[in-house]
């Protein structure tokens, strides 16, 4: 049996805090705005659960208490006001893994116990009391502020009189992806960030060049960048459609789904080792699941069909990357 | 892991490529490469085609120094090789077994020395003498012929003389000739003395001088005749279609190679382009114009066979060669003022200006210039001489839309055809059209007889004219037929087809290109992912994408070019009152046919097509040819009028010397109206009128005709044949008449009775009338069956009986033999009023024809005052003629 470890309040400091501070703007990377292309590749990852109809499955207690505390859990990832939405909250943790693992092995964070006026806070807001003591969230540490020493793990403080913080392994839980989705991760988002500060947009400078050709250098342009974005399959939203068959667009766009599916079933699952964990939520563990979404293996099936011409585009399209849409057109 | 090597190096490239784009310097240093490249193949091209011409130009100083030098050290060295054995035997040891003794001593005396006493001297003198004579004699030659016969000719054709490559022969050995006896001849002087072998091989080396100075001779005196220099120009143009179809196999391709092959093929067709202009200058000379005392210069037809000729081979080589890069040219092409940008017409507005013309690739370089040529040669020339021109040309329409050279196949189109079609359009015009009154049913309409024909200028050109030009769209629709049959047959292989980039595909330019672009899509696939991902079945939809539009385009190409062209100008030559009236229209209608054979091949092929379409949200050509057989039935239809006012009109006496329009047209017209009058769709009604008169006047003038030409006959027989068409006639009325009375469509019966009731007018036309209709079936009535007219007749009648069954007419009220099916389902029988149901039973007693006759025909001409012809009608009873008694009256 797991030996319970009690938890404490959070010792780490809060994101937005570390986000304000003044003084963490030496080592925390720029808020720029990602590149074009770079900024598009995240936001079709964000947006690419839209296309089907997620469920989110809890199982060990009552679905109802799970969400509430999946809710409380996750509250540091709640990135679009979505705090009773369990599924948004899932795609959100899986946005910020994927941004952490960039830097990071994945994303590092400290379970620890609520106070007690945010647990009234919370109470008064869902018009339902709850025993404090399992009212546990995540706190998300972003992986520049950490420090990983001999000694442990220390943060910074977002306050700068005060030392860096050293924070208790016992409460520290990391939530990651696949070395190789990692990998494969990393090096799409780095070589759009390379072609994305090569792309001048609007400026007109390089027309006047000797000899230069718009059209070839676009074309060069395109290409390369589906190049570069073929380990994760990306499309690029049809930027280089011209140049390839459409079968090559559908075949791309499985293996994007594929790939962004393998970095959620490797979330989920680490998410579901701390839901699980009697030492962050006591007695009222739970594991979570998703329906809806096509299996790996379906995708990886597809893609082996596809060369065979012996799967329609229009059922990989309507069973795999776009159900939702097909069923909302068969309605019509 | 060679391939992911390989994809690791290409990925490598391409952002090494992409850095090195950011920078001004590779964008500039490209444009200098680029000039660079462009300047050293230019100046490569120029080389070689320099090189090539001296290497030819045996005239040539320098060259004549080059190979004079050449000459001297091969002859030095055979002259050493035959002085130097002293004993030749062993070279003619595989003869030992023949005669052994004497080649043994053969080959001594070939190595034995000449006789000391052997004086060169006026060998040296004779052997300079001669080969004086033999330059000076060539290059008289060479000079006659060319002050003579290209004395304003350009260089290029002047090249073709003096580089003829028979001269290039004679040189060689010419000058092995000079240097090998010189330096024989050398010997005594050098103390030596040549061997019997040095001075049979001399005299050899002379002999050769002598066989190839007199073949030269015999070219140059036949290259007099400009047009034999056609020849030799289509050789040349073939091996360089050869040579560019040759370098399009090769796995890279050079731009060098490419220009020069480009270089060489413009060369070729520059000096096809000033000989022709040569032979028309001589013409022009010769004749003045190009009127009749020009039309019969042979050259004319020659030149137009060898240019045909060229343009057939560059056809057959043209799907290799326009792959190659860079092959194709560019020209300005006009834009649309409908489809431009704003702001450009905004600018053009503003400016006052016209739209700038944009650079587009033109793959049909080699036909606009060929097609130059032939235009250059027919227009504006008289009948006659066009008809000599173009005659025994094979069609060369079918070749081309047969490989899917669509665009090519009108260009040759419009420059074959449109000078004939502009003459013959004049010609009709000036020769008029046959005088048919408007309300021509009282008057026979008035022919031309067979000589008044053939003592028409121009006549017999104009006919074949006609059928020429009709002919050569009728072999496109040919081609167009067999380039479907192509298609459908390679599809199954397309996919691989595609694939293989080394075999050409020969269903012309939008199919090889739509190759081309699957093949580039593919390779950035191969570049991208490292192995392809698109299916076989995608690469085939694509290519069937393109096949099936190109179909559905070209058919509308070739309808529409019939619609508003062709049909137009035959139906214009068809009301024309001379012999090309009749090649035009039945030409015209077998190409309707042939059109008809295109439209159902094209559905089938279509169909094949559109199972490839397997990606079924993936664009798609409309393939429902929604309309087309329509239109064509309207095309065919446009024709019935004029076909039966040419029955009316022309000359209807046979003729050994010329086609039977006559009969073509009498047969087609006849036809024409029956299936009309068992459709029961009359069409335009004044149309119909005047058909229904002009055939019952052609069949007047059948019988006419068949009264002269049925001889040596039996009577009966002959009363047979010539009664024929007027039971015919007779028999189509008493169809007309009761589908009239069943239907109660009297529109359909209308035209009849208006042309019975003008033959009916008085008295005597009545009896005449009646007297003769009667003789008639009495005629055919003895001999029912015996004659190909009667059996057609029958089939008719089977078929009008078919039609009153479908109308729902019990088949017993009409049918001596018919009865109804047991177990069909009747259908529900029309109203049928008292008169309909008597027409019935007169028809089962005594067919169409006589049912007409007792009906109509007899008491129409009674009540106009005719005297029945009794004693015909006396015969009557036998073919069961169910009369009226009205006779008794």
């Amino acid at each position: 049996m797991t030996e319970l470890i009690p938890l404490g309040p959070r010792v780490s400091a809060s994101p937005w805090a570390l986000y304000n501070s003044e003084s963490t703007a030496s080592i925390r990377p720029p808020r720029s705005s990602p590149g074009f292309y770079q900024g598009m590749l995240q936001e079709d990852i964000s947006h690419a659960h839209y296309a089907y109809e997620v469920r989110v499955n809890f199982q060990g207690i009552a679905a109802e208490v799970a969400r509430d505390l999946l809710g409380e859990l996750l509250a540091d990832f709640d990135r679009g006001g979505f705090e009773r939405d369990p599924k948004h909250l899932i795609f959100s943790l899986v946005d910020v893994v994927l941004e952490e693992s960039m830097a990071c092995d994945g994303v590092m964070v400290e379970a620890y116990t609520l106070s007690v006026e945010e647990v009234e806070a919370i109470a008064s807001r869902r018009r339902r009391h709850r025993d404090a003591a399992e009212m546990c969230s995540l706190g998300y540490l972003p992986g520049w502020s950490l420090r990983r020493t001999r000694r442990g793990t220390s943060q910074i403080s977002p306050t700068p009189e005060t030392e860096r913080v050293q924070l208790p392994a016992s409460r520290l839980r990391l939530i990651a992806i696949h070395p190789a989705l990692r990998r494969r991760w990393r090096r799409a988002v780095t070589d759009l960030a390379d072609i994305d500060s090569r792309k001048l947009l609007g400026d007109v400078s390089s027309l006047q060049w000797v000899g230069y050709d718009f059209a070839q250098h676009v074309k060069a342009q395109e290409l390369l960048l589906a190049e570069c974005t073929a380990d994760i399959g990306w499309d690029a939203r049809g930027l280089f459609n011209k140049h390839v068959t459409t079968q090559y667009i559908v075949y791309r766009r499985l293996k994007f789904v594929a790939f962004w599916r393998a970095v959620v079933d490797d979330v989920v699952t680490a998410l579901n080792e701390l839901t699980s964990d009697p030492a962050v939520l006591g007695t009222s563990t739970f594991s979570v699941s998703l329906s809806g979404l096509p299996s790996v293996a379906d995708l990886q099936a597809a893609m082996s069909e596809l060369p065979l011409g012996s799967l329609p585009l229009a059922a990989i399209n309507d069973g795999l990357l776009m159900p939702r849409y097909a069923s909302r057109g068969s309605d019509d | 892991m060679a391939d992911r090597r390989l994809h690791i190096l290409r990925s490598i490239r391409m952002r090494v490529r992409m850095r090195a784009m950011d920078s001004p310097r590779y964008w500039k240093f490209l444009k200098t490469w680029r000039r660079v490249r462009n300047l050293s193949t230019d100046g490569v091209v120029h080389a070689r085609a320099r090189s090539s011409r001296i290497l030819l130009l045996s005239v040539g100083v320098a060259d004549a120094a080059g190979r004079a030098l050449i000459s001297l050290l091969f002859s030095l060295a055979v002259l050493l090789g035959s002085q130097s054995s002293p004993h030749w035997g062993p070279a003619f040891r595989w003869l030992s077994g023949i005669h052994p003794h004497i080649v043994v001593r053969f080959g001594r005396w070939l190595g034995r020395s000449a006789l000391p006493t052997f004086d060169a001297s006026p060998l040296l003198t004779a052997a300079l003498a001669v080969a004086g004579t033999f330059v000076a004699v060539y290059f008289a030659t060479i000079t006659f012929v060319v002050s003579t016969s290209y004395k304003d000719a350009t260089k290029l054709v002047r090249d073709q003389v003096l580089l003829h490559r028979g001269t290039d022969w004679y040189s060689r050995f010419f000058a092995h000739g000079v240097a090998f006896t010189a330096l024989a001849l050398f010997l005594p002087v050098a103390g030596r003395t040549p061997t019997h072998l040095t001075l049979v091989l001399a005299g050899l080396v002379g002999a050769l001088v002598v066989l190839s100075f007199t073949r030269i001779w015999a070219t140059l005196f036949m290259l007099l005749e400009p047009t034999s220099l056609f020849s030799l120009i289509h050789k040349d143009l073939r091996r360089s279609f050869a040579r560019a179809a040759r370098l399009s196999r090769r796995r890279r391709v050079s731009g060098t190679a490419v220009r020069y092959s480009d270089q060489k093929i413009t060369d070729g067709l520059q000096t096809l382009s000033d000989l022709v202009t040569l032979v028309l200058d001589r013409e022009f000379e010769r004749a003045g114009d190009r009127g009749i005392s020009a039309s019969f210069d042979s050259r004319i037809s020659l030149t137009v066979g060898h240019v045909q000729a060229v343009w057939a081979e560059y056809a057959h080589r043209k799907p290799s060669i326009a792959t190659l890069p860079g092959w194709s040219r560019r020209r300005q092409e006009t834009k649309d003022w409908f489809l431009a940008s704003d702001s450009e017409i905004g600018i053009a507005l503003a400016t006052r200006t016209s739209l700038a013309p944009q650079d587009v690739p033109d793959g049909l370089w080699v036909e606009r210039w060929l097609s130059g040529l032939v235009t250059r040669l027919l227009d504006g020339r008289s009948l006659r001489s066009l008809d000599r021109a173009v005659s025994g040309l094979p069609a060369l329409s079918q070749v081309l839309a047969g490989s899917g050279q669509f665009d090519e196949a009108r260009l040759w189109h419009s420059a074959f055809t449109f000078p004939p079609r502009r003459s013959l359009a004049e010609y009709a015009e000036r020769v008029g059209g046959a005088t048919i009154a408007d309300d021509h049913a009282d008057k026979m309409p008035s022919q031309l007889r067979n000589e008044e024909h053939f003592r028409t200028p121009d006549e017999a050109s104009a006919h074949n004219l006609a059928e020429a030009v009709v002919f050569e769209v009728i072999e496109m629709a040919l081609g167009y037929v067999l380039y479907l049959q192509r298609v459908v047959g390679w599809l199954p292989t397309a996919a691989s087809s595609v694939l293989d980039r080394k075999s050409p595909i020969l269903l012309g330019t939008a199919i090889a290109q739509a190759a081309a672009d699957t093949r580039e899509v593919l390779d950035n696939e191969r570049e991208i992912e490292g192995k392809r991902v698109t299916p076989d079945s995608a690469i085939v939809q694509h290519v069937a994408r393109v096949a099936a539009a190109t179909i559905v385009d070209e058919l509308e190409e070739v309808l529409s070019f019939c619609e508003r062209e062709l049909a137009p100008w035959a139906v214009r030559v068809g009301a024309s009152n001379t012999l090309a009236a009749g090649a035009a229209l039945s030409r015209m209608l077998e190409l309707t046919a042939k059109l008809d054979l295109a439209n159902r091949t094209a559905r089938a092929a279509l169909a094949a097509l559109n199972k490839a379409h397997v990606e079924t949200d993936d664009r798609w050509p409309n393939t429902a040819l929604d309309g087309v057989a329509e239109r064509m039935q309207e095309l065919r239809d446009g024709l019935e009028l004029p076909i039966a006012r040419l029955a009316a009109t022309v000359a209807p006496m046979p003729d050994p010397e010329k086609p039977d329009h006559f009969g073509w047209a009498y047969h087609q017209a006849y036809d024409d109206l029956f299936q009309r009058v068992l459709s029961m769709d009359p069409g335009d009604p004044a149309e119909f009128r005047q058909k229904v008169v002009l055939v019952y006047w052609a069949g007047d003038l059948a019988t006419r005709r068949l009264l002269t030409t049925i001889r040596r006959q039996g009577q009966r027989v002959i009363n047979a044949y010539v009664s024929e068409p007027n039971v015919r006639f007779l028999q189509v009325s008493g169809i007309a008449l009761l589908l009239s009375k069943v239907t109660g469509n009297d529109a359909l019966f209308e035209p009849f009775a208006k042309v019975w009731s003008d033959r009916l007018a008085t008295p005597e036309a009545a009896t005449e009338t009646l007297a003769r209709a009667a003789a008639t079936l009495v005629s055919v009535g003895s001999l029912f069956g015996l004659t190909a007219a009667a059996l057609q007749r029958s089939s008719r009648e089977t078929a009008a009986n078919g039609v009153l069954e479908d109308l729902g007419v019990p088949r017993r009220l009409y049918d001596l033999m018919g009865f109804d099916p047991p177990g069909a389902e009747p259908k529900p029988p029309p109203n049928l009023s008292d008169e309909a149901r008597e027409l019935l039973m007169a028809t089962r007693a005594s067919h169409f024809e006589g049912m007409f006759y007792a009906k109509w025909l007899r008491p129409t001409a009674l009540a106009k005052g005719a005297a029945l012809p009794t004693a015909l009608e006396s015969e009557l009873p036998r073919l069961g003629l169910d009369l009226e008694d009205d006779d008794d009256d």
